[in-house]
């Protein structure tokens, strides 16, 4: 299991490489994409901004801690985007007989699948988050390898949800809608402030729709270290990856050939 | 008459392909909806701690107001993708020797679908807003045709702006930047999530006097607090602005495709 892990990692290490040499073969677009993306989250520091001229704090937030939830899930989110760049397109891979070409490979499907693509503009998510936290936070060592390691935790969360999701397909057909749905519950609910989510919301995004994991816990063991959340959130990062894992296996049982005849070079 | 009929059947050919595609409409309500309900534990918990009143809107107002910027931002249509990619990959060459003009063709195949997402989720817009917080206070429907041409109006502006940046793929490989951040300016300036009054007051003045605040703030407004006098002074911004956005766009497309060089047919 380990030897597979490390080749699994390595296959992961290979697809990095190349997809960032041909992201930077085509340099000004690449730079475009990134400025604009940090630009386009930026606009994000605008709303609070005007949101904190008018309320001291909200749901027990304050200015600072509403960027740190920002910049640990744009970080996140960008760093699974810029390796995982292939998890939104699950589902396209799979409707149109794509995943053939996968399957015929000596390699693990799914890590496979997934590490065969960059999104560009993701890199600007993931440089945002960065200079956003070290903006707020100053560069306070310590505060800054937990922020590392939560830009880890919440990228396997945001993988997994995106595996499981578009993983439907296999089972209901194109789970595009359904997938494009999660997805945005996932990130909006990790960029808004804890104590507004109440009832259902709150039971939620411990559940489902893991978005405290990504974002709100992380930010509570930033302010107030906690040996403990610290543990449920390794645990949970790793209950929420193991299900995906399974679940595309399970769903690739149900899948059958689409008998497309493609060249993929 | 035979001139404007030929747009007419553009539009209904358009509402007609859009009526077609269920799920995508079923998820956009969805996403609708949730991002109402966020928004409304959002300032529900500002409200309980500022009273009932901020920049003059109660809580009723603001959701209602937020109901209305959605429901302009949510009935756009895909005029931005579809003319860069019309441009890009060479298609608008064969739609200059058409017997119409390529903007006001955009623009009919635009209002087809924009008509069709626009009454149902004015539909689903105004079940949301009796679900989450009741009828809108004070509002008489006598005021519903100034309030619909205003939206109208505010629709087009954010038509031709459209269509003004996504031109610019003449002239550009990788022009989504300009997407995102117009949709952030009008995000952000054109208040479609924080009403311009509650801006410091410099911020307020400013912003209103430019364009975004009349895709969105405008008509939102005029929704949740009307008044005959800003009718007027929004419709004649209103007015002003399509006027200035569609000379722009006619001017860019002259220019462009003056430089078009298509290669292969």
């Amino acid at each position: 299991m380990l030897t597979e892990a490390k080749k699994n990692i390595k296959l992961i290490g290979m697809y990095f490489k190349f997809n960032l040499y041909s992201s930077m073969e085509y340099r000004a677009s690449f730079i475009i994409q990134v400025l604009g993306m940090i630009i386009n989250n930026g606009s994000f520091i605008f709303f609070w901004w005007i949101l904190f001229e008018n309320v001291e704090s909200i749901g027990g937030y304050g200015f600072k801690d509403v960027m740190m939830l920002w910049a640990i899930s744009s970080t996140a989110f960008g760093l699974s985007h810029v390796i995982f760049g292939n998890v939104r397109r699950i589902t396209e891979i799979i409707m149109t007989g794509e995943l053939d070409s996968y399957l015929l490979q000596p390699k693990d499907v799914l890590v496979n699948l997934i590490s065969s693509r960059t999104i560009i503009s993701a890199w600007g998510d993931m440089f945002y988050g960065i200079i956003l936290f070290i903006g707020v936070n100053g560069l306070n060592i310590s505060d800054f390898m937990l922020f590392l390691l939560f830009n880890c935790t919440a990228a396997l969360f945001f993988t997994s949800i995106l595996v499981i999701a578009n993983s439907l397909t296999f089972f209901i057909g194109n789970a595009e809608g359904i997938a494009g749905l999660i997805s945005e519950f996932m990130i909006t609910f990790s960029i808004y402030p804890e104590g507004i989510y109440k009832g259902i919301a709150k039971l939620v995004i411990y559940s489902v729709v893991p978005a405290a994991f990504v974002s709100l816990i992380p930010v509570r063991i930033i302010n107030n270290f906690s040996i403990k959340w610290l543990l449920i959130l390794f645990v949970f990062v790793i209950l929420w990856s193991v299900f995906a894992y399974w679940f595309f296996y399970r769903g690739l049982k149900k899948y059958e050939s689409g008998n497309l005849i493609v060249n993929k070079l | 008459m035979k001139k404007i009929a030929k747009y007419l059947h553009v539009m209904k050919v358009s509402a007609s392909n859009n009526l077609v595609y269920v799920s995508n409409f079923i998820a956009r309500n969805f996403f609708f909806m949730f991002i109402i309900y966020i928004m409304l534990m959002l300032w529900t918990n500002i409200y309980s701690q500022k009273g009932s009143t901020i920049a003059g809107f109660s809580l009723n107002q603001i959701i209602w107001y937020l109901i209305v910027t959605e429901l302009v931002t949510l009935s756009r249509s895909n005029v931005f993708t579809e003319v860069s990619r019309d441009v890009k990959n060479g298609n608008i060459a064969y739609m200059l020797n058409k017997p119409y003009n390529y903007i006001f063709y955009s623009l009919s195949n635009s209002l087809g679908e924009i008509g069709v997402k626009l009454f149902t989720n004015v539909i689903i817009g105004v079940a949301i807003g009796f679900l989450y917080v009741g009828p809108l206070i004070n509002f008489d429907f006598r005021h519903l045709p100034f309030i619909l041409l205003s939206l109208l109006l505010g629709i087009i502006i954010n038509f031709f702006i459209h269509i003004s940046l996504s031109l610019t793929a003449f002239w550009l490989e990788e022009n989504s930047p300009f997407f995102w951040i117009y949709q952030k300016l009008v995000f952000t300036l054109g208040g479609m999530l924080i009403p311009i009054d509650m801006f410091p007051n410099w911020l307020e003045k400013i912003a209103k006097n430019l364009p975004f605040a009349y895709v969105t703030y405008g008509p939102a407004r005029l929704a949740v607090k009307f008044s005959y006098s800003d009718f007027v002074s929004t419709v004649l911004f209103q007015l002003g602005y399509l006027l200035l956005f569609l000379i722009i766009s006619l001017l860019i497309f002259r220019k462009g495709v003056r430089a078009l060089n298509v290669n292969g047919g």
